[in-house]
């Protein structure tokens, strides 16, 4: 059922691409994908490509896909190590939830993070505190680590 | 997609037209599969209702073997056992009709000893319980496979309708059987997210695990299953149509020698034993023993084309058009055969719309058109209550039962993956319901009988209150009116929700997970 489904997806993907996303089996492993995110462009993460990987569980889609990101990101809701904290990654998943909807739900993530549970909190604090510090770091990380 | 291991239910009746071309198995080597598994265990839940057969293999009949030889003598007289397969057709359900067959050969109490040997795969042959032969009141020497009544076309005609009950019998008790376990199967997985539940249905849940796995069964009814299959293959029969112009005079001939009444006093049913007949049955014939019981005493030859070689002479009686299958089937003088013909074309033209309209249908998890699965049994619908979004039945349930994966059991497991409405338990169904109405429709026919062990005709509590699956009843059949309680204050009345103890499990066990720091 797993791979069905994923492969599903994957015809889906190519037919119809979404905007600010694109994704594909990273080898020939269908079950370990590689997927680019553009930074929206109502964000500071605008203008970068940012890279994330995704593992499938075997019993996919009745357990969400791992999702982290390679690129660093300064973000409340994304640690160092690329982790996402994002609820339909959790216990939110939906068995109706495809990846095209993952990715697009992390693209609306990076436009507004969730300070009320961060996963990073010295970054929420200063989203909360200092908004302008905060847009600044993420552009300057954004430059120096998502574009190039 | 193999269905050639499924065994074709005409041919367990005697009366597949495909012959050797039968897409469906015509081999008795798997005739074990019939027999419940739970029975031979020694304990099948559904008892008489189970849709397995009830019985020992041979080989335990075999040990017994002697004992019943008195038995044998009343065997013989064939002419006894077409009424004895009605009452069967009455009193049990089909599934030991169909396995009448497997049964078959059986040693029908010790008289049918001797033709074991006669009947192909004899290792499937069973024995039928004491039960289904006292129910019949009869020894039962059936053959394999069933032959057809040797006078079909009497048996057709007479009012009763020998075959023609057993038949239609079958038809519609096969759907109740099969729905019958889908609304477990739907009890099981409603239950199936609960920690109580599983407690509680654990045992009865491996029962129907496994039975799934021997689906064959299901899924066949499914496939062949109900007129529809009668149906498409009685249009698409070209292979009758051909007998007709080949040779349609001797078989015109035959058709109407068929009409002779049996000899009075030692008929010949009496004297040729009912395995004895040729293979090779004439058109009529078949057509008496397998078109729908509204048609039967219809001139076949006109009821296709209009027109028939005898003409006017025709001793058979000659249908009138049918607005809805523009066949010849009315019966001129028969108002009920007429009413009968109306309401099964008209079913069928139900049917058929709602599985046009259903073929496309997608899964919300699987993303595949439910009724274009691989399995033939997993092409069923799970409906929510709470919404209107399709899923395949097998998918849905698989995702309610995900208790382990970390899922919010409330606001996710419960609830529709798409729209995230909560629906208490799921509904199987083979078509999807065209609007609210005809899914109300479905939802009814599911309502349970079976009583709620915890409600306990009002005995006990049922921790699962108004949104309890199973039936909450007083002794006198009254049902349960919820009770609600109200506050009155400022606000002025408000009803609160009784506080169940389902609650604090799900709430306990949410909690359990967050304190997990798994957000972390």
């Amino acid at each position: 059922m797993a791979s069905k489904r994923i492969s599903k997806e994957l015809q889906d993907l190519q037919k119809d691409p979404p905007t600010s996303c694109s994704a594909g089996p990273a080898g020939d492993d269908l079950f370990h994908w590689q997927a680019t995110i553009m930074g929206p462009g109502d964000s500071p993460y605008s203008g970068g490509v940012f890279f994330v990987t995704i593992h499938f569980p075997p019993d996919y889609p009745f357990k969400p896909p791992k999702v982290q990101f390679q690129t660093k990101v300064y973000h409340p809701n994304i640690n160092s190590q690329g982790s996402i904290c994002l609820d339909i990654l959790k216990e939110q998943w939906s068995p109706a939830l495809t990846i095209s909807k993952v990715l697009l739900s992390i693209c609306s993530l990076l436009t507004d993070p969730n300070p009320d549970d961060p996963l990073v909190p010295e970054i929420a604090h200063i989203y909360k505190t200092d908004r302008s510090r905060y847009e600044e770091t993420a552009r300057e990380w954004t430059r120096k680590f998502a574009m190039g | 997609m193999g269905t050639k291991s499924v065994l074709c239910r005409y041919f367990l009746h005697g009366a597949c037209r495909n012959g050797a071309d039968c897409p469906f198995s015509h081999s008795l080597q798997n005739a074990e599969s019939q027999v419940c598994r739970y029975y031979l265990k020694g304990e099948c839940a559904y008892g008489e209702r189970c849709r397995y057969l009830h019985a020992k293999p041979d080989w335990a009949a075999a040990k017994r073997g002697a004992a019943g030889a008195d038995a044998g003598s009343s065997h013989a007289a064939p002419a006894v056992r077409r009424p004895a397969v009605d009452d069967l057709a009455e009193q049990l359900p089909i599934s030991r009709l169909r396995l009448g067959g497997a049964a078959a050969a059986a040693e029908g109490p010790g008289g049918g000893a001797g033709n074991t040997a006669s009947r192909p795969g004899g290792s499937g042959s069973m024995n039928r319980p004491a039960v289904a032969a006292s129910a019949a009141g009869l020894p039962l020497p059936l053959p394999l496979p069933l032959p057809l009544p040797a006078d079909p076309f009497g048996a057709a005609q007479g009012g009763g309708g020998g075959a023609a009950a057993a038949g239609s019998g079958q038809w519609q008790e096969e759907g109740e059987e099969h729905e019958a376990e889908q609304q477990w199967e739907g009890q099981q997985a409603a239950w199936g997210g609960d920690q109580q539940g599983e407690q509680q249905w654990g045992e009865e849940e491996e029962y129907w695990e496994e039975g799934e796995g021997e689906g064959e069964w299901g899924e066949y009814f499914e496939e062949g299953g109900g007129e529809e299959g009668y149906w498409e293959e009685a249009e698409a029969g070209d292979d009758w149509e051909e007998g007709v112009d080949d040779d349609w005079q001797q078989e015109q001939q035959e058709q109407h020698a068929a009409l002779q009444p049996p000899a009075p006093g030692g008929s010949s049913e009496q004297e040729q034993p009912a395995w004895a007949i040729p293979a090779a049955l004439t058109e009529q014939q078949q057509w008496a023993a397998t078109a729908p019981p509204s048609l039967r005493s219809l001139c076949q030859q006109f009821f296709r084309s209009g027109s028939c070689a005898q003409g006017p002479a025709c001793k058979l009686v000659h249908g009138e058009l049918c607005p809805h299958c523009h066949k010849y089937a009315l019966h001129p003088g028969d108002p009920d055969a007429r009413e009968q013909h109306l309401a099964e074309c008209r079913l069928r033209h139900e049917r058929l719309a709602a599985r046009a309209r259903s073929a496309g249908v997608e899964c919300g998890i699987c993303l595949e058109p439910v009724l274009s699965k691989a399995a033939p049994g997993d092409r069923r619908f799970g409906l929510l209550t709470g919404c209107d979004h399709p899923f395949c039945l097998r998918c849905i349930r698989s995702w309610r039962q995900k208790t382990d994966a970390g899922a919010d059991i409330d606001t996710a497991l419960r609830t529709c993956p798409v729209c995230r409405t909560t629906s208490h338990y799921i509904v199987p169904s083979i078509v999807w319901p065209a609007d609210s109405e005809d899914k109300g429709r479905i939802l009814a026919g599911k309502r349970p009988t079976v009583y709620c062990m915890h409600f306990n005709y009002g005995e006990g509590q049922c921790p699962f209150g108004t949104s309890c699956f199973y039936r909450h009843a007083y002794p006198d059949g009254r049902l349960e009116e919820p009770s609600m309680r109200r506050i009155v204050d400022d606000e002025g009345v408000r009803v609160v929700q009784p506080v169940r103890l389902s609650d604090f499990i799900a709430a306990s066990a949410v909690g359990a997970r967050l304190a997990g720091g798994r957000r972390r």
